[in-house]
C-alpha cells in the first residue's frame, strides 16, 4: 500500500489508528507527519461528523463509496474547497472479523472544477438564450434562418405575420414571396451573399392569410472559424402599415400634385407681404408666364391694372387679417393677351390658425364673360324686339314674355310664370295649338303659322304670324318652346284693304263699263250716221279715260275741279288762252267728277262745232264759286261763250245737251240750265256743296 | 194676274244712282215702247211704286245711296206687290239666290239690255 501510487490511508483497530502512504500526504497538508498514528478522529476532526457514520457503517462490514465529495481543507494554511471521490472497503482477519478499513481516495478537485466551470458556462448559455429568445418572444418581429447561400430556410417562427417553417425548405420562395418580387430579392440576397454583409431589404411578402403585406427584413451572416458562413439568421418586420400609409402618403401627395398640374386655374402662393413666391405649371400656362423667374417675388397687385388693382390690395388686406375675398377683374397676361378672371383670395394658416401666406386663385372667364355679354346682347335684343317673343316650358307654362308681347296681349308688368301660353289664346285657337302646332314642333323642331291671340282685358282677336321652335338644353333635351310672333294686324288690314279694293275695282270697272255702254249706245241712238257716231263715241271715249285718269290718282276717292277741267277741255283748245279757267281749289266726289268731265266734254264739242271755239277768236270762260254761307254752301258753276257766231237753238237736242242737263242735274241734285243767249252759248250749275264736293267735314 | 194691274201693262221702274246709265235705260225701254220710271235710290222707287200701281217690272240696281239697297227693295217689292217681276243687278259679286226674294232674276252688270227686254217681254207672254 505504502509504495501505491494511489492515496490510500488505514485505519486499523478499535481506535482507528490512521496509517497513510506517501501518495496522501498531499491530503494531509500540514497535517503531515503527526497525524500517522494518531485516531482517525484526531486526524479529520474537521470533517469526523461526516466521515465517523461512514467509518462505523465499513467496520460493520459493508463498502462505501463516496464521489465527488466536497471537502473544505486547509492544507496550505487555509481553506480551500476541494473533491474526493474515496473507496472504505473493510480488512477482515481471517476470522472474517473486521479489523480495519482501508480508503483508497482520489482528489477530484480539478475535474469538479472543470465540471463546474463547464456547467456555469453551460447554464450562462442557456441563460443568454433563453434571454435572446425572450428578446424574440417580446418582439413581433419574424424571425428566421437560411442556409449559406440561402437556398434553404431552415426555420421561420412567422409570429403570426407570415407563416411558419418549422421543417427545413427550398421551397420558401412560394410560400413567402411573389413572383415579380423574386428577381429584386434575389439581387439584394447574392450581394449580401457575395459580400458576407447583413442582408436588408424591404419587400413584399406573403401574408398569413395569403394576402400582400410588406416587411423589411434584415439577416446577418453567421461565420463559422475558418471564414465561410454557416448560416444567415434574420428578422423580418411587419412593415405593411407603414408601407400602406407611405405608399397612400406618397400617392395622395402625387394626386395633390397632378391636381394642382392639371388645373387651368392659375393657383399661386403669395407671402404674407403679397409677394409671388409659387405658381402652377398649368397657372403659368394661363397666364402666359414664359419664365416664372423673373415674376417670382413681384407684389402680385402689381399684375392689376385701375379697379382690379384696387381689390387685389384689399383682398390681400382681407387675408392678412384671416379672411376670403374673391373678385372678378380684368387683367393681361404676361403675353399681352386681355382676359376676364375671377379671382378668390385666401389665407393659407399655420398650425396656430395665424395667416402665414396668401392663397390666390384665379380662373380665366373670358370665355364665359364673352358668352354672357353676348347673351345679355341678345336679351337685349329680345327686350326691346317689336315682335312678340315668349318662352314656355314643355308643360305650356310661361317662363319669359317681352315686353311686346306683354304690351300686345295686354299682360303689362303681371307675373306670367302662372300662365300658360294657351291662356292667351282663344278657345278654338289653343286647339291649334295644342293638337297641330306643338305636335309639329316635337316632329320637326319648329312650326310656323297664323294664330289670333286674345287680348287679356279687351278680348280683342289679334292675328299674328307664329313661329314656334323647341327649347332645348346644351345637351339636347328638350326644355319648352320659343314663340315669336309678329302682329299680324297691319297686314291683315292690307290684305282685307286689297281684297276690298280688288272687289272694289271689279265693281267699279263694271260700273264704268255700265257708263261706257250707256255712252255708246246714248251716241249710237242720236247719231244721224254711223260716221258721225264712230267719232262722237271716239271723243267721249277719251273724255271718260280722261276722267278717270283724275280719278285713279286719286284712288277713286276724289277729283280736283280744275284738274278735271283741264284734262277735259286741253283737247279742244288752249287752255289760258281759248278756254279761261278760274275758280277756288274744289275737290269733287269721284261719281259726280266722271259726269263733269262727260259734261265739259260735250259743252267743248258743242263749242267747237257750233260756238266760241269754232272760229279762231272765240273764248270760253269756265268759272265756278262757293258761296260758303253757313250751313247750306252752294256750288255753282258757269259755262260762258264769247266772240262765236251768232248762236242758235238747236232743233234737235243731242245726247250732250241731254247728258248735260239731265246728268248733271241728277248727279249734283240741284239745276242746270243751259241759255242758247245770242252773243254766247250760257251753261249754269248749281247744286248744294256737299252733293257735289267733298267738304273739309267729309 | 195682279187685281189691280191691268194684264199687259208695259211699266217699268228703273232704280239705279248712276245718271248716265239710268238715262240710258230709260230711252232704251222707251224707244221699245215702255213707260219708264226712274228712281235714284229705293226711297224714291218706293214713292213711285205707291204712285203708280200699273208697274209691273222693277229693275234695280244693288249698291245704291240711301237706307236700303237693291236687295233690300227686292224683298220690300216682293212683299208688298207680289206679281211684280224683278231684276237685281250688281257690278260686285253674284248675289245668290238664297238672299233674293223668290221669282227675282239676278243680272251681272254690264248686261244686254235687247237680251233683258225679250226675257222680260218672254215671262209677261
Amino acid at each position: 500500500m505504502l509504495g501505491s501510487g494511489h492515496a490510500m490511508c488505514i485505519a486499523w483497530g478499535r481506535d482507528r489508528t490512521f496509517l497513510y502512504n506517501d501518495a496522501y500526504i498531499p491530503m494531509l497538508g500540514e497535517r503531515h507527519p503527526e497525524a500517522l498514528g494518531q485516531t482517525f478522529e484526531k486526524v479529520w476532526p474537521d470533517v469526523w461528523n461526516d466521515i465517523e457514520p461512514l467509518v462505523d457503517q465499513t467496520f460493520r462490514g459493508e463498502t462505501c463509496t463516496f464521489k465527488d465529495l466536497p471537502l473544505l481543507m486547509t492544507r496550505n494554511g487555509y481553506s480551500e474547497e476541494t473533491w474526493w471521490t474515496f473507496s472504505y472497503s473493510p480488512i477482515r482477519n481471517e476470522a472474517g472479523e473486521v479489523e480495519g478499513l482501508l480508503n483508497v481516495t482520489l482528489e477530484t478537485t480539478d475535474r469538479v472544477q472543470a465540471e463546474r466551470d463547464r456547467d456555469i458556462a453551460a447554464a450562462r448559455q442557456r441563460d443568454s438564450e433563453s434571454r435572446l429568445r425572450a428578446l424574440v418572444n417580446a418582439s413581433s418581429d419574424s424571425v428566421y434562418s437560411m442556409s449559406p447561400d440561402w437556398s434553404e430556410m431552415r426555420h421561420l417562427d412567422g409570429r403570426g405575420f407570415i407563416p411558419d417553417t418549422d421543417v427545413p425548405t427550398v421551397k420558401w420562395h412560394d410560400s413567402y414571396l411573389f413572383e415579380e418580387d423574386v428577381p429584386t430579392i434575389q439581387t439584394a440576397i447574392d450581394h449580401a451573399i457575395a459580400t458576407k454583409s447583413t442582408f436588408e431589404l424591404e419587400h413584399r411578402v406573403r401574408r398569413t392569410d395569403g394576402s400582400a403585406g410588406w416587411t423589411f427584413s434584415r439577416a446577418v451572416p453567421i461565420l463559422a472559424e475558418d471564414g465561410s458562413i454557416s448560416e444567415w439568421f434574420g428578422m423580418a418586420a411587419d412593415v405593411t402599415t407603414r408601407h400602406d400609409s407611405e405608399e397612400a402618403l406618397r400617392s395622395s401627395e402625387a394626386f395633390m400634385a397632378s391636381v394642382l398640374a392639371s388645373s387651368t386655374d392659375c393657383i399661386k402662393v403669395l407671402d404674407l407681404e403679397g409677394r409671388l413666391t409659387f405658381m402652377t405649371d398649368g397657372g403659368q400656362k394661363v397666364m402666359e408666364v414664359s419664365d416664372f423667374g423673373a415674376i417670382i417675388g413681384c407684389p402680385w397687385p402689381d399684375f392689376w391694372a385701375g379697379i382690379g388693382n384696387d381689390e387685389a390690395v384689399a383682398a390681400i388686406e382681407a387675408a392678412q387679417n384671416g379672411e376670403a375675398r374673391s373678385f372678378v377683374g380684368h387683367a393681361t397676361t404676361m403675353a399681352g393677351t386681355p382676359k376676364w378672371w375671377h379671382v378668390a383670395v385666401s389665407p393659407i394658416r399655420d398650425a396656430s390658425g395665424k395667416p402665414e401666406r396668401i392663397l390666390s386663385v384665379s380662373r380665366d372667364i373670358t370665355n364665359i364673360r364673352e358668352s354672357e355679354e353676348e347673351r345679355d346682347r341678345f336679351v337685349r335684343l329680345a327686350e326691346n324686339s317689336n315682335d312678340f317673343i315668349a318662352m314656355m316650358r314643355v308643360d305650356g307654362r310661361l317662363f319669359y314674355l317681352n315686353n311686346a308681347a306683354r304690351q300686345m296681349v295686354g299682360l303689362g308688368e303681371t307675373d306670367v310664370s302662372r300662365l300658360t301660353f294657351t291662356d292667351l289664346l282663344p278657345a278654338d285657337q289653343a286647339r291649334i295649338m295644342v293638337d297641330e302646332a306643338l305636335p309639329a314642333v316635337d316632329r320637326n323642331g319648329h312650326w310656323a303659322g297664323e294664330l289670333c291671340l286674345r287680348h287679356s282685358s279687351s278680348d280683342e282677336l289679334i292675328p299674328v304670324l307664329n313661329s314656334i321652335f323647341a327649347l332645348t338644353d346644351a345637351g339636347g333635351a328638350p326644355i319648352g318652346y320659343g314663340i315669336v310672333t309678329r302682329d299680324f294686324r297691319d297686314r291683315k288690314r292690307a290684305e282685307d284693304d286689297m281684297r276690298m279694293m280688288n272687289g272694289e275695282l271689279a265693281h267699279r270697272l263694271k260700273n264704268v263699263l255700265s257708263v261706257v255702254q250707256s255712252i255708246a249706245q246714248q251716241t249710237l241712238r242720236s247719231a244721224g250716221d254711223l260716221q258721225t257716231a264712230n267719232q262722237d263715241l271716239s271723243a267721249r271715249l277719251v273724255a271718260l279715260g280722261a276722267a278717270t285718269d283724275v280719278l285713279t290718282n286719286a284712288s277713286w276717292r276724289s277729283a280736283d275741279l280744275r284738274e278735271l277741267a283741264v284734262r277735259a277741255l286741253a283737247p279742244h283748245g288752249r287752255i289760258g288762252e281759248r278756254i279761261v279757267i278760274d275758280g277756288p281749289s274744289v275737290t269733287l266726289k269721284p261719281e259726280v267728277g266722271v259726269a263733269l268731265a262727260l259734261a265739259l266734254h260735250e259743252l267743248a264739242t258743242n263749242a267747237a262745232k257750233y260756238g266760241a271755239l269754232s272760229n279762231d277768236t272765240g273764248i270760253v270762260h269756265l268759272d265756278w264759286t262757293i258761296d260758303d254761307i253757313a250751313s247750306d254752301a252752294r256750288f255753282s258753276l258757269r259755262w260762258r261763250e264769247q266772240g262765236g257766231p251768232p248762236v242758235s237753238k238747236p232743233t234737235r237736242r243731242g245726247f250732250g245737251s241731254a247728258l248735260i242737263e239731265r246728268s248733271l242735274r241728277a248727279y249734283f241734285g240741284g239745276e242746270a240750265a243751259t241759255d242758247y243767249h245770242p252773243q254766247g252759248f250760257v251753261f249754269e250749275l248749281k247744286s248744294p256743296l256737299d252733293r257735289a264736293a267733298i267738304t273739309s267735314g267729309n | 194676274m195682279g187685281q189691280s194691274t191691268p194684264i199687259g201693262s208695259r211699266t217699268i221702274l228703273i232704280v239705279e244712282d248712276e245718271a248716265l246709265v239710268r238715262f240710258d235705260l230709260m230711252d232704251f225701254f222707251e224707244d221699245a215702247g215702255w213707260r219708264v220710271h226712274v228712281a235714284a235710290d229705293a226711297d224714291e222707287a218706293i214713292a213711285i211704286l205707291d204712285d203708280h200701281r200699273e208697274i209691273r217690272v222693277v229693275l234695280t240696281d244693288v249698291q245704291m245711296p240711301g237706307s236700303m239697297n237693291g236687295v233690300k227693295l227686292a224683298h220690300y217689292v216682293r212683299g208688298r206687290f207680289p206679281p211684280t217681276i224683278l231684276y237685281v243687278v250688281s257690278g260686285n259679286v253674284a248675289i245668290p239666290a238664297s238672299d233674293l226674294p223668290e221669282r227675282t232674276t239676278f243680272l251681272p252688270k254690264p248686261f244686254d239690255q235687247h237680251r233683258l227686254l225679250r226675257q222680260i217681254e218672254g215671262s209677261m207672254a
